[in-house]
């Protein structure tokens, strides 16, 4: 018999006595929390939750450990299985990918007493993992303005613009903490739901280890704990018995594993070695996916386009890029289709926020005057040029990053980019960038010339259109200033009523296609794919990997 | 066999025809007893050949993108097929070959003519100065050369120039070594001991009297380097350190989307990687058969064999 056969005639074994934890488990839950919970659609779509089992997925490396270092979506991903944030995006199986549902998390609610006041009440009882020098001790108000006070302060903190409009965060009791903003900042709780540098950290380990960098100081609230971590192989997570969510996680640990070559990475998944996809977001790669679907057609597939948006970004402070004909020529001279094809398979093109994020995106043809210039017409482009004074085009620089874990995909989209662009006359020498490298200079705007990366993922739209048009902003790459574009962000972050809201950033999009600032590119479609025994799992582009990982069981 | 060896009619015959017939009369003999370094040789040759004439062998340029035609199998239209973007493979080897000759080729004299002068300086002037050159060359050789070579490339960050350089001064350490031993016994030869009696300048000597007779050992490292460096290039382009794409490079071709469409299609990593195999099995076999051909020891053991 082999193995594959033995292993669920040995899980049969267990099962009723597992049922029976379980059915306790979702009992209590249930009763304790009625309304809330997503257990009982759960239970109903995908039977009853089992305990156990380690989950096995494609993960990254992450090149330290503290939230508030660093960008790196290695590192936030890494931390989103340890720690836990206010509120979070709901996780589960009837979650629809691009959706951003806010849920209370470690605050159980919150109130916003006027436009700059917002009231936390936290969860009671909540205790942080039991490692030194916390040592399981409970959570509370003074935890979480800790965190946002190092948060605000510390110098080295790139995310610090995502929370810039507050002021400070007040202690009220052991269980309720105040933020007090600067000025009215309707997206706060949508900001501090991402899972991105707004996880709770404990005062005691910042103390001891003097930041957050090493995988022993990785020690929070949330549905695991770091055991083990080895550089460039992986990051063991075991379940943490703790957790504030009764009877979660499911699983009894997550190996988080680094497998950089994508074959080698779809080898094992197709080996039953990966529980979930071996690419980013747990997915099959479009050019894999033909002859996956074809020798294992029992796995589960769900298509969904990404909330990352693809664009090519100039230095629009500096000729010629200032331009906006030049910005325009360019965005006629790329064929967003043919490099769609060519390298993402499936995708489509998008304004300023991704398609993936649907509520806040319009389509092309909504963009009025701007939606003319995702033609793809070289001829136009070269009147234009020529309008702008440059008929005979120029030499200049395209920077890109080969490390963005899609594999060689980025580059062989600049690679097309740049044939595109010479086809008009504008030679653009690539230059590739190593991805620390990158995100430390090109990402951050020290660059020449013209740059073509994935540049934002969209869980809000205000975090993707404050952060790269505000003048002031360190994630502004391509050194946008419009006061027209500046004076609708801040009159969005302070409208309360979501329609006139809405209205508001359709048509800062619009502006910004017909100025082509970024020439935004595509968004491409990912497909999420899992083993059929994992149950209670939907694919998202957060990186809240680990609030995933807690919320699925295995069914093996 | 013996009588290549012999002084040449050098009064007699004119001295153009006389080194033409030395290397007619060498060719044959390559052919002759090492047919497997001539067919090294043609190898070699064919792709100098490729990589002079590139723009006129190549059926596309390099980077013609057509996405309509991407991954097509090999066909008379595409001979080695498309690659993921649609460009011509065949095209891109051919221009690939240049890569790997500008690099071989630039890397091996930089890293020969550093090797020689330090092999022979070492050698030649002897004493402390020979202890402590020879010192430094152990502490090269010590670090492992890819090693050392990705730090470099760090550094400088990836080009054509910047990996001819790096290539060039890792490459010389190890060689020195080969030169300086052969250096060594040919110092000990009466004519040199003559030149030194007679108040030739040290440069006279190391140029005219000790490097004509060290020129055998020079040719075969040359040669051998060639094929390793060649390897070594394809290498660093394959970790993504070398040329920056578009341009071609047979090792970065092998990497980048070559290994993700490894099953749908296999030709766009496996024809760079054959050109990358026939090169360097080209340069190691004619190196080989060079190495057996000049020097005498090698020729004196096999008749004694015999």
């Amino acid at each position: 018999m082999n193995p594959q056969q033995a292993r669920p005639q040995k899980a049969q074994g267990i099962r009723r006595r597992e049922l029976l934890k379980a059915g306790l488990a979702a009992g209590v839950t249930l009763s304790a929390w009625p309304l809330h919970s997503p257990l009982a659609l759960w239970g109903a779509e995908a039977g009853q939750p089992r305990r156990g089992g380690i989950l096995r997925a494609w993960g990254s490396d992450p090149p330290h450990f503290d939230p508030h270092l660093t960008t790196n979506a290695k590192t936030h991903t890494a931390l989103s299985f340890v720690y836990s944030r206010l509120v979070r995006h709901k996780v589960g199986s009837g979650i629809q990918p691009g959706t951003f549902i806010v849920e209370p998390h470690l605050a159980e609610r919150w109130e916003a007493l006027d436009d700059t006041t917002y009231v936390f009440h936290l969860r009671q009882g909540v205790k942080w993992h039991n490692k030194p020098p916390v040592n399981g001790r409970e959570l509370v108000a003074e935890d979480v303005k800790f965190t946002f006070e190092r948060f605000l302060t510390e110098k080295a903190n790139p995310l610090r613009y995502i929370l810039e409009a507050v002021d400070k965060v007040e202690v009220v009791d052991r269980y309720t903490v105040k933020f007090l903003l600067h000025e009215p900042f309707v997206w706060l709780i949508d900001v501090l739901a991402n899972p991105v540098g707004t996880w709770i950290i404990p005062r005691e380990v910042v103390e001891q280890f003097s930041d957050l960098k090493k995988p022993e100081s990785a020690i929070g609230t949330g549905p695991f704990l770091l055991e083990r971590y080895e550089p460039n192989v992986k990051t063991v997570f075991k379940r943490n018995p703790n957790y504030f969510l009764s009877g979660l996680p499911w699983v009894d640990g997550v190996e988080w594993m680094v497998v950089t070559d994508p074959s080698a990475a779809l080898a094992m998944y197709r080996s039953g070695q990966f529980d979930c996809g071996p690419a980013p977001w747990w997915s099959v790669r479009q050019e894999d996916l033909e002859s996956v679907k074809k020798t294992h057609p029992h796995l589960m597939y769900q298509d969904f386009l990404s909330t990352v948006s693809h664009a090519i970004y100039m230095r629009t402070d500096q000729a010629p890029f200032s331009d906006v004909r030049v910005r325009r020529a360019i965005s006629h001279a790329v064929n967003r289709q043919e490099i769609i094809e060519a390298v993402w398979i499936k995708g489509e093109p998008i304004p300023a926020v991704s398609r993936g994020l649907a509520e806040w995106s319009p389509r092309i043809d909504e963009l009025g005057a701007g939606a003319r210039y995702y033609q793809y017409d070289p001829k136009e482009a070269r009147r234009l040029l020529a309008e702008a004074g440059v008929p005979k085009g120029f030499k200049t620089q395209l920077h890109t990053t080969n490390g963005t874990g899609a594999g060689p995909a980025v580059v062989d989209a600049a690679q097309l980019a740049q044939r595109s662009l010479k086809e008009v006359g504008i030679e653009a020498e690539l230059k590739i960038e190593e991805y620390g490298a990158y995100m430390a200079t090109t990402y951050l705007g020290k660059f020449e010339g013209l740059a073509l990366a994935p540049i934002s993922n969209a869980w809000d739209p205000d975090t993707v259109l404050y952060g790269l048009y505000a003048p002031d902003q360190p994630r502004n790459s391509g050194h946008v200033n419009d006061p027209k574009i500046t004076a609708m962000l801040k009159e969005q972050r302070r409208t309360q009523d979501r329609e006139a809201r809405k209205k508001i950033i359709f048509d800062i999009q619009r502006h910004i296609a017909e100025q082509q600032y970024y020439v935004y590119l595509y968004a491409a479609m990912f497909t999420g794919s899992w083993q059929p025994y994992v149950k209670n799992y939907a694919p998202n582009t957060t990186y809240d990997y680990g609030g995933r990982a807690a919320a699925l069981w295995l069914d093996r | 066999m013996r009588e290549i060896s012999l002084p040449l009619p050098w009064s007699t015959v004119g001295k153009v025809s006389a080194r033409l017939q030395v290397v007619t009369r060498g060719l044959w003999r390559l052919i002759k007893e090492k047919p497997l370094g001539a067919f090294g040789g043609v190898i070699v040759l064919g792709l100098l050949f490729c990589a002079l004439l590139a723009p006129w062998i190549a059926t596309n340029p390099y980077d013609q993108t057509n996405v309509r035609n991407r991954l097509k199998p090999p066909s008379s239209q595409f001979y080695f097929g498309t690659d993921n973007l649609g460009r011509d493979i065949f095209s891109r080897i051919v221009y690939g070959a240049r890569v790997s000759v500008t690099v071989g080729f630039g890397a091996v004299s930089i890293g020969i003519s550093l090797a020689t002068i330090i092999g022979v300086g070492s050698a030649y002037f002897g004493g402390k100065f020979d202890i402590l050159v020879q010192r430094l060359v152990d502490a090269q050789v010590a670090i492992p050369g890819l090693l050392l070579l990705l730090n470099i490339m760090v550094v400088t960050g990836p080009g054509l120039l910047n990996i001819i350089l790096a290539l060039g001064v890792v490459s010389a350490a190890g060689s020195s070594r080969i030169i300086r031993s052969a250096a060594l016994s040919a110092k000990e030869n009466q004519f040199v001991e003559a030149a030194r009696a007679v108040g030739a300048s040290h440069l006279r000597i190391i140029l005219c009297y000790i490097l004509p007779n060290i020129m055998a050992p020079i040719i075969i490292i040359t040669t051998i380097s060639l094929g390793f460096t060649i390897l070594i290039e394809s290498t660093l382009s394959f970790l993504g350190f070398g040329v920056p794409p578009p341009y071609p490079s047979w090792g970065e071709m092998l990497s980048g989307s070559g290994r993700s469409y490894m099953l749908k299609a296999p030709w766009m990593a496996t024809l760079p990687g054959v050109a990358i195999s026939l090169a360097v099995f080209g340069f190691n076999m004619l190196g080989d058969a060079l190495r057996d051909l000049l020097d005498p020891r090698l020729r004196g053991g096999r008749l004694v064999r015999r």
